[in-house]
């Protein structure tokens, strides 16, 4: 069953009529346990007691919202509250915070409900949603991944016929890359528009939370809802993101990026362009210096800045816990630490350590920090000339599990290449279907330049005009 | 250039700080992928210059301050909700020692 | 035989005087709460929680830089100190390196000399721990997270003390100079690592010593150590040591295979902040009058002499004190001396300090008045304080009343100095011989015989008469 009809439209339905909630509400709840006992794993937690219960307090409830009765699946990293909350890690299995993020306090007051909690790679380390226990699988070809880390929330996006909206998370590229994989729509905002209240770290200064959807307005109306002032975060810009219109007449390909892409993928994002002439002029564009430098000095910053997010786990205060009985702190803190993170999260934690120890901080952390302002300062100087920069969203179709297994962790990092130089500089980008590769979905992303959110809404129209 | 030696001895070194004890098989396995991402990445930094301020987050903002103003703290027992209760002791939580 | 090189530097800790910790909302009365009950996600280091920076401590900590004549860094900003310990609610403290909020300073001892400031700032406390069975006997340790947050002040000195001494004046100066600015906690102790070193050898640093006099102690006893390990053809090693308060020794800590590595990064969860021109001259035109100011003005104002205004100045009670004394008039020599010459005196006899003596103001100024109209001698005024302060404690009026020891103008002194005269007949013959001590000899049996009731003065006039006839 395909729905015409935007979360928008479905929100006004359940306003005047609790019943298309309750409907809507009851199927994806099917379609959720459907989806579970296929293997499909989209799911992390899901308390059905409490979704019921959100139900009936909405019923009664005076105020209804711009978003009444529609379900939001979490990924796993954002808190909420008194909801196991472990951002896909063993080390955190039991930890149910004190507090709502504040992108849930603000889904909650427009009258959302809060479905589920979704997969993801461990803490976001990773492009295929591999690192962790539960691993969704591509609704599109359940042998392939659904991308990372934001892997269940894409998925399950993909997956249900239903009224749906997800929340994912991107450090480097996290909310567009499944996005791609799973032919959804999403927008990852400019840093700082959306709040980091509540969202568990694993690089603080380039998280960020962001929206998928099936079309650019369904990512749109929740990117509005979630953006704004929060004072709760030092970093949030307090702005707020309103879906209108943005200029989109120059747009230029980003020719290293696009270059660096599969066949495949070259094909269909080309050929969608094409169509798109009609009504925008697109010109190409190099970035030398992000091509060449953007993987690096991201992973020196963000490994650097979660290695020190991930030494709060130790075993104490929450989360998995033993007894300290005899026991030297060291002792203590090794044990549960090596035994419960992934490889992945391992490795992470030895690069960032190792990127910010004296004697090599100087010639990787700093120097990374300093590159990141040359980066930036590139993008800026391609939007003086330019609306919106487009690229594949990623160089791949959605590989199969078996063929991620062979790829070296550098292999793994390189797949971000087209977006972690956005990711990076904490550009707003949203990621639309361009079309499809033997039956796979392949992305196209726009990216615009802070505070261009608009832009990107436009985009989004273009691309889904007929 | 920084001259870095990526072997067993550093990995192990480094791991030990971050509170990883890793196994001979995980030593293994990780030096020679370790190597590859800072020799091959990482170490790409090298070849340009950058005397621009490092950027703290990609847009720079200053100042932001709260009043010194009190608000409710958890409660002892929400304080305590996470911990098991085996490791909670007459509202302290009890901790592996020091010394 | 050569004088070592001594060289001292101080790292201390105080808290702030704010109403919530540093980063987030809650209180600062640890004092007052149950373990973990002054907590918040973010105290507690729980995933998803975010520090926002306390306007007070930096205001604070702003004014503790001017106090100290610091160079104030108006563009500053935190990075995290990552270290693993069981009372670190994260594992890693969010504390100032490349850029601390004050810079260079320096404090000035009273004998004038300078010492150093390299630098002073903010940084978050940990939690507390406790050992049940005692700190290297207990299986486990308790921690409570009312103390994680909480706003401290770091400042460090060059090391330009050359005593243990000198270190506790400083320190005292220094609290000193504090106590003015209200900035710090009340009933709080400043902590204090004292580093060491002799005859340019390795720094030896002894950590955590709370309050002064353990300082002093824990000084003198590591150098008497060092030195003895010198003499015993010992080397000294870098390295750290405890200080055990009971036993006055400092004792080696637990050496580690490996130093612990901090790798300082910028705090990615908060920005930078940058005072404006203006804000910094209104923090600075707040501050309130520092001990030197007050001398200046104690001596401009009320006439009093340099060295007096210091020593009252040296302590802020002292200083209000005396102000509110010569705020009712009192006369200011009068009350200067009483403080600075009687009252100091007997508390350093009995071992006191200022703030364990509880003084009634109007007590001390009857005391005064009485001083000022000449009607109680200098010799019965010591005593009357003696008794006030460490006898039965009541008014010196009071026991000067009690006791006749007031001048009383109902003595008839001529009767009194004729009685002397008539039994210390050849008194007169050895004067006129040219024994001018006979003068004091006989003032002094005149004022015992009238138990010091008479003005000293008078009696030397009338005495001086008698012989001279």
């Amino acid at each position: 069953m395909v729905l015409k009809e935007t979360l928008k439209y479905f929100a006004e339905q359940a306003r005047n009529d609790f019943s298309a909630a309750e409907e809507n509400l009851h199927k994806i709840i099917l379609e959720l346990k459907a989806s579970e006992n296929k293997g499909l794993n989209y799911i992390e937690t899901y308390d059905e007691e409490n979704v019921r219960a959100q139900l009936a307090q909405l019923k009664s409830r005076e105020k209804k919202g711009r978003l009444f009765g529609v379900p939001i699946t979490v990924k796993d990293a954002i808190c909420v509250k008194g909801v196991e909350s472990k951002a896909g890690s063993k080390i955190l299995a039991g930890y149910k915070p004190q507090f709502d993020a504040t992108v849930i306090t603000k889904l909650k007051e427009e009258g959302a409900i809060i479905l589920a909690k979704t997969t993801q790679d461990e803490f976001g380390f990773g492009t295929f949603s591999t690192n962790t226990e539960k691993v969704p699988k591509n609704p599109f070809d359940n042998e392939r991944s659904c991308g990372g880390s934001s892997g269940g929330p894409a998925g399950f996006t993909a997956y249900t016929s239903r009224y749906h909206g997800a929340l994912g998370e991107s450090t480097g590229g996290s909310i567009a890359c499944p996005s791609s994989f799973c032919g959804v729509t999403s927008l990852t905002p400019t840093y700082g528009l959306v709040s980091r209240y509540g969202l568990i770290d694993y690089a603080n200064s380039m998280d960020k939370v962001g929206s998928v959807g099936r079309n650019i307005d369904d990512a749109s109306l929740l990117l509005e809802i979630i953006s704004g002032k929060d004072e709760k975060d030092s970093t949030n810009l307090g702005e707020e993101f309103i879906a209108d219109e943005g200029p989109t007449q120059k747009v230029a390909i980003i020719k290293d990026f696009f270059d660096n892409c599969d066949d495949s993928v070259k094909k269909v994002v080309q050929a969608k362009i094409d169509k798109m002439k009609e009504f925008i002029q697109v010109d190409e564009i190099e970035l030398p210096l992000n091509i060449k430098y953007s993987l690096a000095a991201y992973y020196i910053i963000a490994t650097s800045e979660a290695s020190t997010n991930l030494a709060k786990l130790s075993g104490l205060r929450y989360g998995k816990q033993s007894d300290p009985e005899g026991k030297h702190f060291d002792e203590y803190f090794s044990e549960i630490r090596s035994e419960s993170f992934t490889e992945e999260a391992k490795r992470r934690i030895i690069l960032g350590t190792f990127a910010r120890m004296s004697g090599f901080r100087d010639a990787y952390y700093l120097k990374a920090m300093k590159v990141r302002t040359k980066l930036i300062n590139e993008f800026k100087s391609a939007f003086s000339k330019y609306d919106l920069l487009l690229t594949p969203t990623m160089p791949i179709v959605a590989p199969k599990f078996d063929a991620i297994e062979q790829l070296t962790p550098l292999q793994n990092y390189a797949m971000d290449l087209c977006t972690v130089p956005a990711n990076l500089a904490g550009l707003p980008h949203a990621s639309c279907n361009a079309g499809m590769h033997n039956g796979l979905p392949v992305g196209l992303m726009a990216i615009a330049p802070h505070l261009g959110e608009p832009r990107l809404y436009s985009f989004g129209r273009i691309m889904e005009m007929k | 250039m920084v001259e870095v030696k990526v072997d067993k001895a550093l990995v192990k070194k480094v791991a030990k700080n971050a509170r990883l004890e890793l196994s001979e098989a995980e030593l293994e396995k990780f030096t020679p992928q370790l190597k590859e991402v800072i020799l091959d990445s990482f170490n790409l930094l090298d070849e340009i210059d950058a005397d621009e301020e490092p950027s703290f987050q990609p847009i720079k903002q200053q100042n932001k301050l709260r009043k010194d103003e009190v608000k409710p703290s958890l409660t002892q027992d929400e304080a305590l909700a996470n911990v098991n209760v085996m490791l909670r002791d007459r509202g302290y939580i009890k901790g592996p020692k020091s010394l | 035989m050569m004088e070592d090189n001594v060289m001292i530097g101080l790292e201390i800790h105080a808290y702030l005087n704010t109403k919530s910790k540093l980063f987030c909302s809650c209180g600062t009365k640890v004092e007052e709460a149950e373990p973990n009950s002054l907590c918040c996600p973010l105290c507690l280091g729980h995933p998803g929680s975010k520090p926002v920076l306390n306007e007070k401590a930096v205001e604070l900590a702003i004014k503790i830089g001017y106090a100290l004549n610091c160079e104030i860094n108006k563009d500053f900003f935190f990075s995290r100190k990552t270290y693993f310990y069981p009372d670190m609610s994260a594992n890693y403290q969010i504390t100032q390196y490349e850029v601390p909020v004050c810079g260079k300073g320096s404090l000035k001892l009273n004998d004038g000399k300078k010492i150093g400031i390299t630098r002073a700032h903010l940084e978050a406390d940990p939690a507390a721990l406790t050992h049940p069975d005692g700190i290297g006997k207990s299986s486990h340790t308790l921690i409570d997270y009312n103390r994680s947050g909480m706003p401290l002040i770091e400042m460090v000195t060059d090391p330009d003390l050359i005593s243990a001494k000198e270190a506790r004046e400083f320190l005292r100066t220094l609290e000193n100079i504090l106590s003015y600015l209200d900035v710090l906690k009340p009933n709080t102790t400043m902590k204090v690592d004292c580093n060491i070193s002799i005859n340019g050898g390795n720094r030896v640093e002894i950590k955590n010593v709370s309050g002064f006099a353990a300082a002093e102690k824990a000084l003198n006893y590591e150098l008497a150590r060092q030195k003895q390990d010198v003499r015993a053809g010992k080397k000294i090693e870098q390295h750290t040591r405890m200080f055990n308060a009971d036993t006055g020794k400092t004792i080696e800590a637990r050496k580690k295979e490996t130093e612990e590595d901090y790798g300082y990064i910028f705090d990615p969860d908060l920005v930078s902040v940058s005072m404006g021109a203006g804000e910094l001259q209104r923090i600075k035109e707040d501050m309130p009058e520092l001990p030197q100011q007050k001398s200046i003005r104690f001596q401009k104002s009320h006439g009093i002499n340099e060295y007096d205004a210091t020593v009252l100045c040296s302590e802020k009670a002292l200083g209000d004190l005396f102000e509110s004394l010569v705020d009712k008039y009192a006369d200011a020599k009068i009350t200067a001396k009483l403080l600075t010459r009687e009252l100091l005196a007997i508390l350093n006899h009995d071992s006191l300090e200022f703030a364990d003596v509880k003084l009634d103001v109007n007590k001390l100024f009857d005391l005064i008045v009485l001083s000022k109209e000449g009607k109680v001698s200098d010799k019965n005024v010591k005593q009357a304080m003696i008794n006030y302060i460490s006898g039965d404690k009541s008014s010196p009026k009071e026991y000067l009343e009690k006791n006749n020891m007031l001048i009383s103008e109902e003595i008839d002194l001529n009767e009194v100095v004729a009685k002397i005269f008539e039994e210390n007949s050849n008194a007169i013959d050895e004067y006129k011989n040219g024994n001018e001590k006979v003068m004091n000899f006989l003032a002094g049996l005149v004022m015992r015989e009238t138990k010091g009731a008479v003005s000293p003065t008078k009696v030397q006039e009338l005495l001086k008469l008698k012989l001279e006839k």
